[in-house]
């Protein structure tokens, strides 16, 4: 009998997977596959991260990703920003599996662009405060690509105020170094200050 | 080169002394982690190299990389990244390029 109780309590723990409350079929069943894990944090997080390739919803990522601890936002990204997808799933779906990760939106944003770059930059607003000014400068300059108008740029500066900063410098590194698009004319607070730069820039040279 | 060389002598008799791979794997991976903050990206590889549970080893990496933002040279970024496969090597370039992601 002693040794019985020995050899059990000796014996290695053996790993159950208790069903989690409110994990979708598909999720737990990813959720069971990393139970070998459960007592090393940071390896458990990284098997969930790996696991979520499997599955194929956004409720089922969304309530996975919630068990994945420090590597939450890991988990998000690999399975919305991963190249299998990111051009394909509807850009709602993958902001919301993105969730707080500002990193995961910008990638999809800068994948699924919104036709404008007004409504772009509200995106970027939305879902990507973080490096806010990074997702509207890539949104202005696929914007000045195409090589807008003086009026449509007057439109847009009227629209994004509290871009100013990034519009004028990008139209004046435009204007200077041989882009599509000038500075305007005009006496405004804008055109002024897209003019000063392109003058700066100039002097400095393009490269 | 000396660290690791040191840290794998300190740790193989404790962990290569397992015979499971799960348990040996572990204890490489718990005894790198404690060393990761000043750990190089040639002795990541070193490390890595020796254990063969994907799982440990990638979080290993992925744990250096979360700590080397910022810090990793090109070369560092070439080696290490390479180390993974996939959506994670593809993730770690930008970890580790990205202007946003590196101020």
């Amino acid at each position: 009998m002693i040794g019985l109780l020995l050899l059990l309590a000796c014996s290695p723990a053996v790993t159950t997977a208790a069903p989690v409350a409110g994990l979708p079929a598909a999720a737990q069943a990813a959720y069971d596959g990393c139970a070998d894990y459960r007592d090393v944090p940071a390896a458990h997080e990284v098997c969930l991260s790996k696991a979520v390739h499997a599955l194929d919803t956004a409720d089922e990522v969304d309530a996975l990703c919630r068990h994945a601890g420090a590597s939450e936002p890991t988990c998000r990204r690999a399975w919305a920003a991963n190249p299998v997808r990111i051009d394909t799933a509807p850009r709602d779906e993958l902001l919301r599996v993105c969730a707080a990760d500002a990193d995961c939106a910008f990638q999809v944003l800068d994948a699924q662009p919104a036709p404008g770059p007004i409504e772009q930059v509200r995106l970027c607003e939305r879902h990507v405060a973080a490096f806010l000014r990074d997702c509207a400068g890539h949104s202005i300059q696929r914007w000045l690509a195409t090589a807008p108008s003086e009026a449509e740029i007057a439109d847009v500066y009227a629209a994004l105020p509290a871009h100013l900063d990034t519009l004028t410098w990008l139209i004046g590194h435009a204007d200077a170094c041989g882009g599509k698009v000038r500075c305007g004319a005009g006496e405004g607070p804008a055109d002024t200050m897209c003019r000063a730069r392109a003058e700066d820039q100039r002097r400095r040279g393009c490269r | 080169m000396l660290f690791v060389l040191s840290l794998l002598v300190a740790c193989r008799p404790e962990c290569t002394a397992l015979e499971t791979g799960g348990a040996r794997d572990r204890c490489l991976y718990e005894q790198a982690e404690a060393a990761l903050p000043t750990l190089t990206a040639v002795e990541l590889g070193w490390v890595s190299a020796e254990i063969e549970d994907p799982i440990f080893r990638t979080t290993l990496i992925l744990e250096w990389v979360r700590d080397h933002r910022g810090r990793a040279d090109d070369a560092d970024r070439d080696l290490v990244c390479g180390l993974l496969d996939g959506i994670e090597r593809h993730h770690c370039v930008r970890d580790l390029m990205a202007a946003h992601l590196n101020r």
